[in-house]
Formats: structure tokens, sequence, C-alpha cells
């Protein structure tokens, strides 16, 4: 196993070497406006992405497309360096464009959006490539979408064939939608304990088991917000500190500044806590999901002073990654809308 | 002027006229006084309901920013096209001094978020929040287009009636007065021309007599 972690992570090591500065996250902030700072990342290994997205649209909608472009590039690249079990588990934790990709062609077909209109949308970094994914977003309606995916033997295409039925009863779209992020979690977690049991193996889990607690955590901010009841199949299973059981508790107290309060216990509870005065000033729960949000990228820039023979350096420049996009976005879209750089910086995920 | 019998039927029948013509000015005048009362009270709401409709526009444009930034328009897009939906509207028909005025009922259009069509599991609650305030904002619009609509009919009646006062203040009314102080000129005069023939016949009934 540490052979492969030997190559994987000296190639890893280069692609994360091609992450921006802080310095000249800083430069972008005070740019003039948004094509000021394209041309700061003339040198970057964003360039060709950006170029390629300004072919296809103009402004600022061509430099998200080359954002978008060079994220899937970029997490496409690691599951190329990645060999044997850590393939298996980058492949895990990249699931999660899956996911979001096949909610994606659904979501189109369902309203009869073109192929290219779906292509779009996708960020194709995980099993299903942009040719598969192609294949999908061309079918006539969600019932080819489900058949075409169970053709290619994606495993997805098991939860979303028992829940297609119901789709076609009432044209909603969320019972399969639930099912899938219900299923991803479960398959993520039986999956990777497959693998042999290894402090990498453990380390993945960890990850998944916080994500799914995270997920859980924002949903029922934002359901307890919008008071809706408790429904037990809108959360995922699995998770690290927080039980569904526990999570029915938290729903009672019917309140988010209580929950905040309820989950002092976790390790969720001090970095709510942090973004409390926010949320109560705005009632907004943005807040709390980007300070839930921003620990994970805060983590996981951790990891790369991890074991230079592990999954770690590959998990810190996936989450590392993601978090640059992320800021890049924040950033073009400040300018864009005129912010400066202090009401810029205020939405970024990781500074 | 049109052709007038100067008749005294004539002039009774003009009398007749203008007292319904007056009586019809005095209607319309209160008819006026209502829809412009009716007006003012709608405008007050337009206004209202468009500075709610300005106030909601600039919260969901904040938030689809927000959203658009740190989701990335492609999440953004991609929950949209799971929430797309139809909205109706219910217009009852109601009538003020006799006009008839649509009445579109105000209509809910919020949904929460396990009834908007995607997974409540995978969209970022700012991207809740963005389809929230982007229905509240279609809630806004919908009560903007309400009032709109009935100041609009309000509006093109107030006009309408306005016209006719005018019609019968500067028209109709003037005219038949005219009419009948033509009507009763022309009497006068055939009474005076009556009594001078008739004082000449007594005088030459008199000379008449003299010279007998």
């Amino acid at each position: 196993m540490p052979t492969f972690y030997a190559y994987t992570n000296s190639r890893i090591r280069t692609m994360r070497s091609e992450l921006l500065s802080s310095t000249l996250l800083d430069q972008l902030m005070e740019a003039k406006d948004v094509m000021s700072a394209v041309s700061l990342l003339q040198s970057s290994d964003y360039r060709a992405d950006i170029e390629e997205g300004l072919l296809h649209h103009s402004g600022i909608d061509g430099v998200e497309d080359g954002l978008r472009r060079n994220l899937s590039r970029s997490l496409r690249k690691v599951r190329i360096v990645a060999l044997g079990d850590a393939k298996i588990l980058v492949d895990l934790l990249l699931g999660v464009w899956d996911v979001q990709n096949l909610k994606t062609v659904m979501r189109g077909r369902r309203v009869g959006a073109t192929t290219k209109e779906i292509m779009d949308d996708m960020i194709p970094a995980a099993t299903l490539d942009e040719d598969d994914l192609e294949q999908l977003a061309s079918q006539p309606d969600v019932r080819g979408v489900v058949d075409m995916l169970a053709t290619l033997g994606n495993p997805y295409a098991a939860p979303l064939t028992d829940a297609v039925s119901e789709y076609h009863r009432n044209q909603d779209l969320a019972p399969m939608e639930i099912a899938l992020d219900r299923f991803y979690n479960e398959y993520a977690l039986r999956r990777s304990s497959s693998v042999p049991d290894s402090r990498d193996v453990r380390m993945v889990r960890g990850i998944l088991k916080q994500r799914i607690d995270m997920t859980n955590i924002t949903t029922l901010l934002k359901l307890t917000e919008a008071r809706v009841d408790f429904v037990a199949d809108l959360y995922l299973e699995g998770g690290k500190e927080v039980s569904i059981e526990r999570l029915a508790q938290l729903h009672e107290l019917g309140d988010v500044g209580e929950i905040i309060s309820a989950l002092r216990d976790t390790s969720y509870g001090a970095i709510l806590e942090e973004e409390r005065e926010a949320f109560k000033a705005t009632g907004r729960i943005h807040h709390l999901e980007r300070a839930l949000e921003s620990e994970v990228f805060r983590a996981a820039s951790r990891l790369f002073i991890a074991n230079p023979l592990s999954i770690a350096i590959t998990i810190g420049y996936l989450w590392s990654k993601h978090n640059e996009v992320v800021n890049l976005r924040v950033i073009m879209r400040g300018l864009h809308a005129g912010l400066d750089k202090h009401d810029i910086k205020e939405d970024l995920l990781v500074a | 002027m049109e052709e007038v019998h100067p008749t005294r039927s004539e002039l009774l029948a003009r009398k007749n006229q203008l007292a319904l013509a007056e009586q019809g000015r005095g209607l319309l005048k209160e008819k006026l006084d209502v829809l412009l009362k009716e007006f003012m009270d709608v405008m007050d709401r337009a206004v209202s309901a468009s500075e709610r409709l300005r106030a909601a526009s600039s919260r969901s444009g904040r938030a689809l920013n927000t959203a658009k930034a740190v989701d990335g328009t492609v999440a953004v897009r991609s929950a949209a096209m799971a929430a797309k939906g139809d909205t109706s509207v219910e217009m009852e028909g109601g009538y003020v001094m006799g006009v008839p005025i649509p009445e579109i009922a105000p209509k809910k259009v919020t949904r929460s978020p396990v009834t908007r069509g995607y997974s409540p599991i995978g969209v970022s609650g700012r991207i809740d929040e963005t389809a929230y305030l982007f229905e509240e904002q279609l809630e806004a619009i919908i009560e903007v287009a309400a009032v709109e609509t009935k100041l609009k009919r309000l509006g093109a009646e107030i006009q309408r009636t306005r016209r006719r006062v005018n019609a019968l203040d500067y028209v109709v009314l003037p005219r038949l007065d005219k009419q009948i102080r033509y009507i009763r000129m022309t009497l006068e005069e055939r009474s005076r021309e009556d009594l001078f023939r008739l004082k000449k016949v007594k005088k030459a009934l008199e000379a008449k007599k003299k010279q007998a």
C-alpha cells in the first residue's frame, strides 16, 4: 500500500504546488473587475480552462464555466493518479459529484432541457465520465435515464429503479433524489468496509461519517427554521456523532438557537456557536452552514502535514482544490457585483 | 344648432331633457367621487405593494448572488430545474359603483424545503433560501398585478366618467340651455307680435268705429 501512496502523493504534491497562494487570492480580491482578476490568473492552472469557458459563455458566466471545467479536470486527474485501494476510496469520496450530476440529469429530463443545457451543468469528476453523462442526458425521459444507468452497470441504478414508479405517480423527483442521497451514503460506508482495514480506510470512513453529520445538521437547521415536521427519511444513517434518534430529539426543541446549544457536547457545537450571533442578526442559515463547510476545508488543509504515505494528502488536495474553486467563484461574483474586499472576504469559505 | 321647433311642447321637452341631464351629471359626479376615493385607496395599496416587491427583489437578488458564488451556478440551475412548476391565480369579479373590477386572490406561493421538488438533503441552505425568497417575490408580483389591474380598470372608468361629465357640462347642458333660451325668446317674440297685431287690429277697429 505505501508504494501506491509514494507515487500518488508525489503526483498530488505537484498538483498541490499549483494551488493558488493566499497572496494571489488577496490580489484577486483587490482587482478592479472580473477581467482584471482573470488576467492575474494567466500564469495559473486556470488559464486554459477559463479561456475555454469564455469561448462558450461571455463575462462572469464564462469565467465560472472555466472554474467548473478546471475543478472537474483536477478531480479527474486525482482519480487517474490514485492507484489500488486508494482509487476505491477516492471514488467513494468523489461519489457526491456522481449524485449531483445524476440529479441534474433527471431534473433536466423532467423539465425537457436540451442535452447541451444539461451538460453545461455537469461536473464529471467521479465514476460517471463525460461520455456516460452525455448518454444519460440524451435519454428522452427520467425512466430512460434510470434504464441507461442500469445498462451502464452503475450501482445508483438500483435505488432509482425502486423509486421511479413513485415519480411516475406524481412527477415529483424528491423521492428519487432522497433515495439516491441515502443510497450513496450507505453504499460509500458499506463499500469502504470491503477494503482491507487500514488507517486510510478509517480516515475515509471518518470523513464520510462527518459529512453525514454535517449534512444532517444542516438539514435539521433548515427544516426547523422552515417549521417542517420531523421525517426520519430526510436524514442519513451512519453519522459520526449525531444519530437519527438524537436528531429527532433536537428537532423537538423547535428552535435553531436551542439546537445549537444542545449540540455543545459534539464537535459541531463550538463551530455553530461562533456563528450564533450572525444567524441571530440575519436569520440566515447560510452563516451556520458556511461555518460547518469552512471547518471541513480547514481540517482538510491540515491533512497535508499528516503521514506522507497515506491517503491524507489526496483528501487534503481534493478538499483544498474544491475550496479554492469556491473561493475563486466568490471573488469573481463579488467583483462582478461590485463588492469590496471586506465583503468578499466575509463570504470566502476559508480565507 | 340642430333644428329646433320653437313650440311650447318643444320647450317642455327640452326643459325635461335639461333636468334629466342635470340629474345625470349629478349622479356621474357622485360616481366620479366614489371612483376617485377607491382609486386613491388602491393607489396607496399599489405603492406599498410595489415597495414590498422592490424589497423582495433586492433580498432575492442578494441571496441568488451568494448561492451562485458559494454553491455555483451549476448547483443553482440544477435545483431550479427541480423546483420548476406552474402557479395559477384565482380571479373573481367584483363591482365598484357598477364597474366590474377583477379581484385577484392573494396566492401563497412559498413552499417548504420538502415540497420544492428536490431532496432537501443535497441542496444547500443558501439555495433553499434563494428559492424561498424568489417565491416570496412571486407572491409580491401577484399582489402588484392584482392592485395594478384594479388601478387600471378604475383609471379607465374614471376617465370615461370624467369624459361623460365634461360632455354634459360643456356640450349637452349648454346646448339644451341655448335651445331653451332660443325657444323661449322665439315664443316671447311671437307673443309680442301677437300683442302688437292685436293692438293694431284694436286700433283699426276703433278708427273704423269713429268714422262710422
